[in-house]
């Protein structure tokens, strides 16, 4: 898959999983992964970033095994992100299939 | 490559970062890495994984909007290079600005209470022209009284001396009459006048008092609802202030919330202020009030006594002879 769509389209991966259940990062990590293959490195800083703005609050909580887990959680401004990307993404892949199917008249 | 050694590469490349933020996405890299780690992944593995260390660096300073190449000119050289140095001076500009912003904002509302104060104090002045010529009014009343008084005195003492000369004539013992006359003629109009005095001080003061009252009840209310808009507006200001650090748009909202609580505070204050003054003021009037009745009573047995201290020797001038 073109890097380049991943890239644009893991913010809204990774809003929609927290939003589902907060997770912690290798969860999350494991969760994206099963939606697209992507390099494990780079959703942390995404993570952080999306900390940063606002949209996810972090929080620690005791695990069985090891240390305490860092767990995201989606904040108010952080659904309202989530929906407003969601609503892009489907005009954006609307849009695009349209103007493939239209291609079709050429051939 | 193992752990340790990517954690510290990657932290060099991080250098640019606070240490606070470094150690939170270390700590992340490094759980990741336990975790996979424990679930049986070979160490390599899970570090070749991440990709190259560079890179990886380079995205999470793009997260920070951060230049990746500070990030590398500081973990080539190893020392503080240019662009920590610019920020730690920015750093401090930001600080600077945030201090003399604190002192222009304390000094504007140091400004704003001396304003207050002072119409507060303008407030008052007129309040005081007010009371005082209340006060006039009620003097010259008293002293109308005690003028009439006198005029009533005077009458009597005048009727009675008449009275006197005539008796005169008639011996001695008219004298005694006399006298008896002249302190049962002088009485009813004294009782009379410390009545009307008396009644005409009650109603006033019940007047001053219920004036006082409404005053104080008036500035309190005032003051309680000033108290609740600004405690509200507080309230508002607190509840817009965390959704607006939650990155809704919600500035002015923020900015009228804040102003309407400042207003409303300050308005319940001065309120509060005014029932205050009134009270300091009934007090001093309390202070002053039994001085006055203190020395109208004391002229009164004056005047009380005097006719006494003159019945008396003619009394006893009587039982000699």
């Amino acid at each position: 898959m073109n890097p380049q769509f991943k890239k644009g389209v893991l913010e809204l991966i990774v809003l929609e999983c927290v939003r589902r259940k907060d997770r912690y990062g290798y969860e999350l990590v494991e969760e994206v992964s099963r939606v697209i293959d992507v390099n494990e490195g780079t959703i942390y800083p995404l993570l952080k970033r999306l900390t940063n703005e606002h949209y996810f609050e972090t929080y620690l909580r005791e695990s069985s095994e090891g240390p305490p887990r860092k767990y995201y959680h989606l904040t108010a401004a952080g659904i309202l992100y989530r929906d407003s990307l969601a609503a892009e993404w489907e005009e954006f892949q609307k849009q695009v299939s349209r103007f493939l199917e239209e291609g079709k008249e050429y051939e | 490559m193992n752990k340790e050694t990517f954690l510290k590469e990657l932290q060099q490349h991080l250098a640019v970062l606070e240490d606070q933020e470094q150690q939170d996405i270390l700590q992340e890299y490094s759980q990741h890495l336990d975790i996979k780690i424990q679930n049986g992944q070979k160490e390599e593995d899970a570090i070749r994984d991440f990709g190259p260390v560079k890179e990886l660096a380079a995205e999470i300073l793009e997260a920070y909007h951060v230049k990746p190449e500070f990030g590398e000119g500081r973990a080539g050289k190893g020392l503080p290079g240019l662009g920590s140095v610019n920020l730690k001076e920015g750093e401090e500009k930001i600080r600077r600005l945030g201090s003399s912003l604190g002192k222009m904002t304390s000094a504007f509302v140091r400004k704003i209470g001396r304003l207050f104060r002072k119409a507060g104090q303008g407030i008052r002045v007129i309040g005081l022209r007010v009371l005082s010529l209340f006060r006039r009014r009620k003097e010259t009343d008293e002293a109308a009284g005690t003028e009439e008084t006198a005029a009533e005195n005077g009458k009597a003492f005048t009727e009675c001396g008449g009275a006197g000369t005539r008796e005169k004539k008639g011996g001695r013992k008219m004298e005694m009459v006399y006298e008896r006359k002249f302190s049962e003629t002088e009485r009813p109009g004294r009782r009379f006048c410390e009545f009307c005095r008396g009644a005409a001080r009650g109603v006033g003061a019940a007047v001053l008092w219920c004036l006082r009252m409404c005053w104080n009840a008036f500035w309190l209310l005032a003051a309680l609802c000033a108290a609740c808009f600004a405690l509200l507006a507080l309230f508002g200001f607190g509840t817009l202030l965390v959704l607006l650090l939650q990155s809704y748009p919600l500035k002015g909202g923020v900015l009228v919330c804040l102003g309407s609580s400042l207003a409303g505070g300050s308005l319940a204050v001065l309120c509060f202020t005014l029932t205050r003054w009134k009270k300091r003021q009934t007090d001093s009037a309390a202070v002053k009030e039994p001085e006055e009745k203190e020395t109208d009573t004391e002229e009164e047995e004056f005047s009380a006594e005097e006719p006494d201290e003159t019945e008396e020797p003619a009394g006893e001038q009587e039982v000699e002879r």
